[in-house]
């Protein structure tokens, strides 16, 4: 259904990001740009899922799961689910537009979606929620789905299943204990059917991970932990197809740590070193450099 | 009370029979396999058993992965462990998307000679409150032989405060879920016990009753849900009101989910709390803490009627029945 090259699809996703960003005045826009290649990457040459007819439209928001409620999943992007089929578990829920963004730039999510982000009674969430497009765990909380996806890579292999689990993560997240002890889990039943890629684009909520919390060898803290792993340029997609790609370990999971930059395409953003968290409004230039590089997009 | 009969690891056994014939059915262990009645299935069934490593957090997170795949996850750790250590993991990944999981939970109020940290007084406070849990105890023998079966029905997340070891077969049948058992009837004033209360109890009602007082005394071990329209009744229908005497802080549980429903009621009748106090206890014997330091005993119920009624009966503790021993329950 998607015929763009991974580097045009990256673009997209970009474009599409700041295109909110315009509509809505404030964004989420980092995190975009940082995990837009690898998301390229991932969508286009890596993931196996089933066909879908034509883009999902999302119904209006119909409440939580109850004993009398059940709900639709954001998983309703990827088609049925199958054992043959990957899934792809996106842990930081404040990247939402990203995948969001990266769904609809390869046809599994209605353009239209996209005007509805934030707004009440929709399930385009600022923070992804399980209803959300491409979402099926609450991961809200940092860590919490990586324990999840643990766990279900975990019946993955007591079932046999082929399909592969992929796992993205934020760097911010690494500080969190509960990563660990599912890190652990996973070298500990062999989970190699795992493949985690860290978005290490170096900052976090409040500054620089350097100032906030020091990640000193993150490769080696995994390589500790038992894990295959890969350093890459965040922004090359040939490599990270190819890692994804590669056949699993006999025992380990993989983990590409992929360096990236918060203002990937959008080197102005630069100025605002260290917070690249959330930009809750934006400078008369952003704004005109945005509507510059989103013209005729 | 002296002939009542003492079983031993019932959950252990059962759950080997149980989930003999159930594939789906996973056990995780955060390194307490023995000491959560799991041995037996741990040795029966060693590619259904998840050992977790001592990491309740990722322990919570895998379960409901687990379950969302398919599974059926039970979960064994101290309660202590899980609704405090664990809680924000329990909420999201099997509460929210109400996954079916078991949450087998032992040593719960001051069934644990560990002291404050394996001291589960207030669990029921905080299960009771989120949404799509099921909150029950088995500490007697025929509710413990019963709980799997009546888990079934239910496909939502279940924590039940489960007794371990040497457990007393104080009743003849099976419990019905979500409804206090009545143990006597009568119309002066109602106890409603819970948990290993409930022996002392008994121990209290057959003496008030030898000196005539009419007490309405039920066994409640279905916390959440809680729809017992006949205790309330019993209660509006009572000269002098109710005691609630639970395992656990007098604030959050037992007492505080009856007065929940007396209120909505308009029930305009006394309730008077045994239980913990509202302080954190100290490591001893479940036996010590229940007979000294806690509301958790046959006098200190008899002291409560006393005081409700305003009569005094002169009972001593040498004309109750013998006491069940319950210290066979610890071990850390």
């Amino acid at each position: 259904m998607n015929k763009k090259t991974t580097a045009e699809l990256a673009l997209e996703i970009r474009t599409l990001a700041m295109k909110q960003a315009l509509r809505e005045g404030a964004c989420a826009l980092c995190q975009c740009l940082s995990s837009s290649d690898a998301l390229a990457a991932l969508f286009n040459d890596v993931l196996k899922f089933d066909t879908i007819d034509k883009p999902w439209m999302p119904k209006p928001y119909s409440g939580v799961p109850t004993k009398d409620h059940e709900i639709e999943l954001g998983i309703a992007v990827y088609g049925e689910p199958g054992p043959a089929f990957d899934k792809f578990f996106f842990c930081p829920p404040h990247y939402s537009t990203a995948l969001y963004s990266a769904l609809a730039a390869v046809g599994r999510l209605d353009m239209d979606a996209l005007l509805m982000f934030g707004k009440d009674g929709t399930v385009m969430s600022e923070n992804g929620e399980m209803y959300s497009p491409g979402f099926e765990f609450a991961s809200g909380s940092l860590a919490q789905m990586t324990s999840q996806a643990m766990g279900y890579a975990l019946a993955r292999k007591l079932n046999g299943d082929t399909g592969r689990v992929f796992l993205y993560l934020g760097d911010g997240e690494c500080d969190e204990g509960q990563t660990w002890e599912a890190i652990q889990a996973m070298y500990h039943y062999g989970l190699n059917n795992i493949t985690i890629l860290v978005d290490c684009n170096g900052y976090q909520c409040d500054a620089s991970c350097e100032e906030i919390m020091k990640k000193h060898d993150l490769e080696g803290r995994f390589k500790g932990f038992g894990m295959r792993t890969f350093t890459v340029d965040g922004t090359d997609h040939a490599a990270i197809a190819a890692l994804c790609n590669t056949t699993p370990d006999p025992h380990a999971p993989t983990v590409l740590l992929c360096n990236t930059k918060p203002w990937r395409g959008f080197e102005m953003l630069q100025a605002r070193e260290p917070r690249f968290h959330y930009i809750p409004s934006f400078t008369p230039e952003e704004i005109a450099c945005m509507q510059e590089l989103t013209a005729d997009k | 009370m002296n002939n009542i009969a003492i079983e031993r690891n019932i959950f252990d056994r059962e759950f080997v029979a149980w989930a003999k014939d159930k594939p789906d059915v996973v056990a995780l262990s955060a390194d307490l396999t023995r000491q959560c009645e799991l041995g037996g299935f741990a040795a029966t069934y060693p590619e259904r058993f998840l050992s977790m490593g001592i990491a309740e957090q990722n322990m919570l997170g895998a379960a409901g992965g687990l379950a969302y795949a398919g599974k059926l996850p039970f979960v064994f750790t101290y309660g202590t462990f899980l609704t405090r250590r664990a809680l924000e993991q329990l909420q999201l990944a099997i509460a929210l998307p109400n996954r079916k999981v078991r949450l087998i939970s032992f040593v719960c109020g001051i069934c644990s000679p560990a002291g404050p940290t394996h001291q589960a007084i207030d669990d029921v406070n905080i299960m009771r409150a989120i949404p799509n849990m099921t909150v029950v105890e088995c500490v007697d023998a025929t509710e413990v032989r019963a709980f799997l079966k009546m888990s079934e029905d239910i496909e939502g997340p279940i924590y039940v405060r489960m007794g371990r070891g040497a457990l007393p077969k104080l009743f003849p049948d099976a419990p019905v879920w979500g409804k206090s058992r009545v143990l006597t009837e009568g119309s002066d004033i109602v106890v409603a016990s819970a948990s290993i209360c409930t022996q002392e109890a008994m121990r209290a009602v057959a003496a008030l009753t030898a000196k005539g007082l009419s007490v309405h005394h039920v066994h409640v071990a279905s916390y959440r849900p809680f729809d017992d329209e006949a205790l309330m009744t019993a209660i509006a229908n009572s000269k002098y009101g109710v005691i609630s005497m639970e395992n656990h802080l007098t604030t959050g549980g037992l007492g505080s989910i009856i007065a929940d429903h007396m209120v909505t009621r308009g029930i305009g009748k006394k309730l008077y709390r045994l239980g913990v106090e509202d302080q954190y206890l100290h490591a001893a014997s479940t036996h010590y803490l229940m007979m000294h330091e806690t509301g958790m005993n046959a006098m200190a119920l008899i002291q409560k009627v006393e005081e409700a009624t305003g009569q005094s009966f002169g009972i001593e503790s040498q004309d109750l029945d013998a006491e069940i021993q319950l210290d066979v329950l610890g071990g850390c």
